[in-house]
């Protein structure tokens, strides 16, 4: 993290900061009225890798996000993609890797990992409406596979979560938003004026859609309460719900849209349906000394989930049509144990180790559909234990002022134990899967002013329970009986390095630099049912940001991540994969009176499959507002310069016409983002916690 | 003049940020249009296992829907061999990488005649790309793809006929293939480099010996066996166990090519 409010106190990683710290201290700190909107543009103890970034509550605030996913691009080079509506989860990309919905991205709550593995639409979807925006204190993405609590899904980095009320909220907050097309969004937030970790927030979205087959409705709450049990010991308990019915619009092939045969915003069809459902519990518990930490929690998940598409029209069932429902129910148990403790050797050392444990247990089908939503064909009825266990350790150590390494080892083991009650005769399989990840950090410190940094470690995505019925030797299959390869964990070498430099008091610069190997990568398409055994990968890329604050009221950023991801033997980028994404964003204002931000994006060049390619897109947001001591009314404007974003862009075949004779070429389909919205935002401090 | 550097500079940025997003706009690759027709120079004399020297004197089928696919990026320990080549055919999705697809097609129906006088079957579409592979399906020959009510692939998915001949005993037969569940094709031999300069002509081809395994179509047919009344003559029709060897030989990928031809 390059700017710093004074009101956050240390990162994760950042162990010997971490521990001079009691929490109460810390709560008091954050709880400064000096602690908003502190701009001096500080570098702090610097981050454990080069692609690391927190993005404080502030920060957050000021985008005034009405959603999480908007949250993860304020980070450098993560592009997020709805191609539903509000409910369903979204497509990623970040370093080169289409995470699709979260297969390489994954993503932390207070330290529970909310990616889903083995989800009937993706191993490792990841929905992120779980979590409400106005109750997150801090966000840190750790890009690539460098650090040792980084595990499955984790290939192109981890974004951790970390709950609690903003010191602007504390207390509470009631925050009602309005935009033009009649999208209604409410939060209520009440919390312990005195501790950001003990509070209640309920989030409700109600959305007509800003075009047909989007109408969305979902409902979050949250509840969090820390007990101080002692100096440097807490108790944790949250519990977390969400709900959500959506609709799914599909994707529009372009060719149409030119054509004028349909709008930009149009849908064809019948609108896809989808239903998710998630319950979540965690209990944690933390000791904090002078020389050893010990963390723990224990967490339970249940999870239910349906949706019915139809992206590719007529084209693989001409009479029916190509509907697929799909239905996944889950429970999830696990626990995770963390140690630190110090070792008086030459230089600071802190060793750490941790072990983790989750098991999923899983029930799943996907059935083809026909318009009136009868079941016509059962693709497939599952049932599956996942057991994850997995252990790492490492050390943290300063050998000189200058150095800092956090060399560590991971092994990870999986037992799969999946049943396939869609035959007729029963299919029962175990298959057991491990991977062993070594990492290492390097930083030099050599300036206050300036660190450099270097990384190495690998990386690695446990395959998805379906596919260990896949087997190698199939000849003249149908697609939809063909099984593909074999089930393996796929993993790769991530290398970065990178610097992190204060040119002056007010400005920060830092660049990146990075290279991932993957070799033979294992896709499971739920499309076709197939192991897809990838050919080898390579991306590298840069990212460079800068941050600067002249002055009290005013800051501003700037990055842009460039990205170079291909299939080696072919030269072939990966698809989808923005070329290059760029952002810079401008702030004003100070903790009272009038406050504004302007934010653009511009997402470049898109190579698809097979060779074709969709332009890339800007957009830009821009909101203003007026805080007064017990409220705050802000107008935002999304899309400011009305672009038609085609936010999602594939190269596939559909039929959309019940015309089976007619040609059916891969075309280029879109998913559209959102066109020109005003939005108004008033929001009512309960207490405003000592800010006046 | 570093005020001056630096309003240059933002100008510049902004119209060139602004000009990256103008208009949803996209490049699709290339259509190439190839004339494809068909050829009987794969329906060479084979040997089966058995001893039956065949040859066919008379092949008569009706295909449908060519579609050519590009293997994509899958991993080539997936293509052990050419004979147990399969492109899995991966429907693209919104979060999927697409590889293995129908990039081409032929749309339409047709009574192909190797040993007549049949039309060619018309104009494919291709995305240009490197192509692997081609799938296609059969259907049953009647009035409306030209096929007289007299022929003798009337009514059936495919008409065979031909000599064999085990060194003893020479036989004539007939073979009348109904494909009893879905009459597809799936990764026929087909390799091309299509490019947006490509003229040549495509033609399909079935082969009766598979060059990679030496397999001969009428692998695990006796005719002999066949031949209950020795006069002879042997008629293969729907229900025998040697209807059903050949029908899956008619299926089977490793006897169809689609050949780029030199006009």
């Amino acid at each position: 993290m390059l700017l710093m409010s004074q009101g956050v106190c240390a990162q994760d990683g950042d162990e010997a900061a971490e521990f001079t710290i009691d929490d109460e201290a810390m709560a008091a700190f954050e709880m400064a009225p000096e602690a908003e909107f502190e701009t001096e543009v500080v570098a702090e103890s610097p981050p454990d890798t080069a692609g690391e970034q927190s993005v404080s509550a502030e920060e957050i605030s000021r985008q005034a996000p009405a959603s999480t996913a908007e949250i993860l691009t304020l980070s450098p080079g993560i592009t997020v993609v709805q191609h539903g509506a509000e409910g369903k989860g979204h497509q990623l990309f970040l370093r080169g890797f289409d995470a699709a919905h979260g297969s390489d991205v994954e993503v932390r709550m207070d330290g529970i990992s909310l990616n889903e593995p083995a989800n009937v639409h993706g191993n490792g979807y990841l929905d992120l409406y779980g979590i409400i925006p106005e109750v997150i204190l801090e966000m840190t993405v750790h890009k690539g596979p460098f650090l040792p609590f980084q595990g499955n899904f984790a290939t192109g980095g981890t974004v951790d979560f970390e709950l609690g009320v903003p010191s602007a909220y504390l207390g509470g907050v009631m925050k009602t938003e309005l935009d033009s097309r009649g999208k209604l969004r409410a939060v209520s937030v009440v919390s312990d004026a005195g501790d950001a970790r003990r509070f209640v927030a309920l989030e409700s979205v109600f959305d007509p859609g800003f075009s047909p087959h989007r109408k969305a409705g979902r409902a979050t709450g949250m509840a969090k309460y820390r007990w101080h049990l002692g100096t440097g010991t807490t108790g944790d308990v949250l519990l977390n719900g969400q709900m959500a019915d959506f609709q799914s619009p599909g994707a529009m092939p372009l060719q149409a849209v030119e054509q004028g045969e349909a709008g930009f915003y149009d849908s064809y069809g019948q609108a896809g349906a989808g239903r998710s459902r998630r319950l979540l519990f965690n209990a944690a518990f933390e000791k904090e000394t002078a020389a050893t930490n010990v963390s723990w929690q224990t967490f339970a998940i249940r999870r239910s989930f349906s949706l019915e598409e139809n992206f590719t029209g007529y084209l693989l069932y001409p009479d029916e049509g190509d509907r697929r429902r799909q239905v996944h129910e889950a429970a999830t148990l696990g626990a995770n144990v963390t140690v630190s403790h110090k070792v008086a050797i030459a230089g600071p050392l802190w060793w750490q180790w941790g072990t983790g444990w989750r098991t999923d247990r899983i029930s799943q089908a996907e059935y083809q559909v026909n318009e009136v939503g009868r079941i016509w064909q059962t693709n497939r009825d599952n049932r599956a234990d996942l057991h994850h266990v997995h252990t790492f350790a490492g050390v943290t150590w300063a050998p000189f002022f200058w150095m800092h390494l956090q060399p560590s080892m991971r092994l990870d083991g999986a037992l799969y134990d999946v049943s396939d009650m869609q035959p007729v005769q029963l299919r029962e399989k175990q298959q057991f899967h491990w991977n062993v990840s070594p990492r290492a950090t390097l930083s030099f410190p050599l300036h206050e002013k300036l660190t450099l940094f270097g990384s190495v470690g690998k990386g690695f995505r446990l395959p998805e329970a379906r596919s260990v019925f896949a087997v190698e030797d199939v000849e003249n299959e149908d697609v939809s009986q063909y099984t593909g390869g074999s089930a393996a964990v796929s993993n790769g070498t991530f290398v970065e390095t990178g610097a992190q430099v204060s040119i002056t008091s007010h400005l920060l610069m830092s660049a990146t630099g990075y290279y991932t190997a993957m070799e033979k990568e294992m896709v499971f398409d739920h499309v076709s049912n197939t192991n897809l055994e990838k050919n080898e990968t390579r991306r590298m890329g840069t990212e460079i940001r800068g941050e600067y604050a002249p002055l009290a009221w005013i800051r501003a950023s700037a990055d842009v991540s460039l990205v170079h991801a291909v299939f080696v033997a072919s030269q072939h980028r990966v698809p989808g994969v923005p070329h290059w994404v760029a952002n810079g964003r401008i702030g004003l204002g100070e903790s009272m009176g009038p406050h504004g931000m302007f934010a653009l994006r511009s997402v470049g060049k898109r190579t698809l499959a097979h060779g074709a390619a969709v332009n890339g897109y800007i957009d830009a947001e821009l909101n203003s507002g007026w805080r007064f001591s017990h409220w705050d009314v802000t107008l935002a404007f999304e899309n400011l310069f009305a672009r038609k974003i085609m936010e999602g862009a594939y190269h596939f075949r559909s039929r959309f016409s019940e015309d089976a004779q007619e040609s059916a070429l891969p075309r280029i389909h879109y998913v559209a983002g959102n066109p020109f919205t005003v939005r108004l935002l008033l929001t009512v401090f309960i207490d405003t916690g000592g800010v006046e | 003049m570093t005020k001056k550097i630096w309003i240059v500079a933002s100008v510049l940025l902004g119209g060139w940020l602004l000009w990256v997003g103008c208009e949803p706009s996209g490049e699709e690759p290339q259509e190439v249009a190839l004339p494809m027709t068909f050829d009987a120079s794969g329906l060479v004399s084979t040997t089966n296992v058995a001893g039956w020297q065949v040859t066919v004197t008379a092949f008569d089928v009706c295909v449908q829907n060519v579609e050519f696919t590009q293997e994509g990026e899958e991993h080539t320990s997936l293509l052990r061999s050419i004979s147990n080549f399969v492109v899995p055919e991966v429907m693209a999705h919104p979060g999927h990488l697409a590889g293995g697809d129908v990039t081409g097609t032929l749309q339409g129906q047709w009574s192909v005649s190797f040993f007549g006088d049949s039309a060619p079957l018309g104009d494919a579409v291709l995305l240009e790309g490197e192509y692997n592979g081609f799938n296609m399906s059969f259907c049953v020959a009647g009035a409306e793809v030209g096929v007289a009510a007299d022929a003798k692939v009337f009514g059936h998915h495919a008409f065979m006929a031909g000599i064999a001949d085990n060194g003893t005993q020479q036989i004539q037969f007939e073979l009348f293939v109904d494909v009893t569940d879905d009459p597809l094709m799936y990764g026929g031999v087909f390799e091309m480099d299509v490019t947006p300069d490509s003229e040549r002509t495509l033609s399909l081809r079935p082969v009766m010996l598979d060059p990679y395994e030496n397999d001969s179509f009428f692998e695990g047919v006796d005719f002999g066996a066949l031949d209950e009344d020795n006069d002879g003559v042997v008629s293969i029709e729907s229900g025998s166990a040697a209807h059903n060897i050949l029908m899956k030989s008619l299926l089977n990928h490793d006897h169809w090519y689609v050949v780029a031809m030199n006009e």
